[in-house]
């Protein structure tokens, strides 16, 4: 699959809810950022999957905003694929907590952020 | 090996960044007791932004060589971003006993402060200029509310701090010895007296890195004349060299609190213990931490006990970041390598006035560029015995 083809897949996905990943059909290795060839083994035989969208929290950081506010902006594991992606939380979420995949809009498509499991 | 060096650093230069560059080369001559037609090699680095708040020079190297009148049978450009200065020496030694070229020109820096009007850095240039690309995943990337460099050291910090128990105070123990140095540094930007519990009671700006732990992008240049001639300075040679590449963005790498100086240190086969000074990328609290881990100072996750137990000011028992770093200086151009470089020089050559480590044989130099920590170069210079 070509990059333009990836973007579209990914984005009929995001715009229905649905967090995509691309999984290798050679050696099983599972990522996010899209491209046509597996960055493990160079196979270009790859398949858009549909995740779960459980997930927990490898890392995060709460960024003071300019106009006072804040934002959760981290790295969340999913099943098998960790993403960059702001963390809808209130205050008390940590490394290792349960996230759930939540979608945001912006310019008209949808992006997956990450609701932290109250 | 090195004729010459300067550096010339401005909060905010009121020129062009091709008369700021002039003027490093200039000195650097000067040092030298050369001229411009000696020279016959260029080794440089370009950011976006940096020349004048451009987006993008079409073949920079012309350009500078244009501007500089420098005729030149050596021409390299490097692409490492904070970690390119310490490469460019070691490009321009390699080209030089290779015969290609008898004195090269390493030139490093820029102008921040038009970058910085704009409200954004150079890992964020996109932000400023939509055309350019940061990564080739900016589809799915760029639409996080993010704060690019500083967010992505601080979920290192953050993890790290998870992981290993490393503590504010440990890392904010880095800053204030490094503002030490700085005071008997002359040419420092920040030197008024600073404790880690001042670095920790700073505002916020990404959990859990305070401001002054973040470094103050500038506008500069160093220059650094690489040669065959000797001159009034010390002969150096390099001991240890090795570059470290990684092409995983953090998200898919195995773990984040590590930095490609895992492999450019290992590749550069020079036990850190036995350096007599240190100059460690120190664009954040943590990168320096990290760094003092993958150079095997400390082992992984003891670092902050690494710099609470030992003193790494000039007169300590591990001299660290001698003139207080960039975090100091100030980061010309969004890049820190050209401080390090020229603080090891001064070091070397017993020039350090006001913050000279005494009897400083061999430096451990470590650049770290990209805001993903893409990039390590390891670079030891001492004399070879």
């Amino acid at each position: 699959m070509k990059l333009e083809e990836l973007w579209r897949a990914y984005h009929e996905r995001l715009d229905a809810n649905r967090l995509p990943y691309l999984e290798c059909k050679a050696c099983k290795h599972r990522f996010y950022y899209p491209r046509m060839l597996c960055p493990r083994c160079s196979s270009t035989s790859l398949e858009v999957k549909e995740s779960d969208g459980r997930g927990k929290i490898f890392s995060l950081t709460r960024i003071q905003k300019k106009d006072g506010g804040r934002t959760t902006y981290g790295i969340v594991e999913f099943d098998g694929f960790r993403i960059y992606c702001n963390v809808l939380e209130d205050g008390k979420a940590d490394v290792g907590g349960d996230v759930s995949v939540a979608f945001v809009e912006l310019k008209g498509r949808k992006y997956p952020v990450a609701r932290a499991d109250a | 090996m090195f004729a010459g060096f300067a550096g010339r650093i401005y909060r905010k230069y009121e020129g062009s960044a091709f008369d700021l560059m002039s003027e490093a080369v200039a000195e650097a001559l000067e040092m030298a007791g050369m001229e411009m037609k000696q020279l016959d090699g260029l080794v440089t680095t370009e950011l976006p932004g940096i020349f004048d708040g451009k987006a993008n020079l079409l073949m920079f190297t012309n350009q500078i060589r244009q501007y500089l009148g420098l005729k030149a049978r050596y021409v390299d450009a490097l692409d490492f971003g904070g970690a390119s200065a310490l490469a460019s020496v070691h490009r321009a030694y390699k080209a030089i006993r290779a015969g290609e070229a008898e004195s090269v020109l390493c030139l490093i820096g820029g102008k921040a402060s038009d970058v910085r009007a704009k409200g954004v850095t150079v890992d964020s240039i996109d932000r400023a200029y939509p055309d350019v690309a940061v990564s080739p995943f900016d589809e799915f990337l760029r639409v996080n509310d993010d704060l690019n460099p500083v967010s992505d050291y601080a979920l290192a910090a953050f993890r790290h701090s998870r992981l290993f128990g490393t503590t504010d105070g440990q890392r904010a123990t880095i800053a204030a010895q490094q503002r030490f140095n700085a005071k008997g540094n002359a040419k420092a930007l920040f030197k008024s007296d600073l404790t880690p519990e001042q670095v920790v009671a700073s505002p916020m700006v990404a959990e859990p890195l305070h401001l002054l732990e973040i470094v103050y992008p500038v506008d500069g240049f160093h220059a650094f004349i690489v040669s065959k001639r000797q001159t009034r300075l010390r002969t150096l040679d390099i001991l240890g060299y090795g570059e470290g590449h990684w092409h995983e963005l953090p998200p898919e790498q195995e773990d984040i609190v590590s930095t490609p100086a895992v492999e450019s240190s290992r590749r550069a086969s020079f036990e850190a213990g036995r350096a007599d000074a240190y100059e460690l990328y120190d664009s954040f609290t943590i990168t320096t931490l990290m760094q003092i881990e993958d150079i095997k100072l400390a082992t992984k996750g003891k670092g902050g006990e690494f710099v609470e137990k030992h003193d790494l000011t000039y007169r300590g028992d591990v001299p660290l970041n001698t003139g207080g770093g960039s975090l100091n200086m100030g980061q010309p151009g969004f890049m820190s390598g050209g401080v390090l470089l020229e603080e090891a020089l001064l070091q070397l050559n017993g020039m350090a006035e006001g913050h000279q480590v005494s009897g400083v044989n061999r430096v451990y130099l470590n650049g770290i560029g990209g805001w993903s920590r893409s990039h390590s170069v390891t670079l030891v210079l001492g004399e070879k015995n």
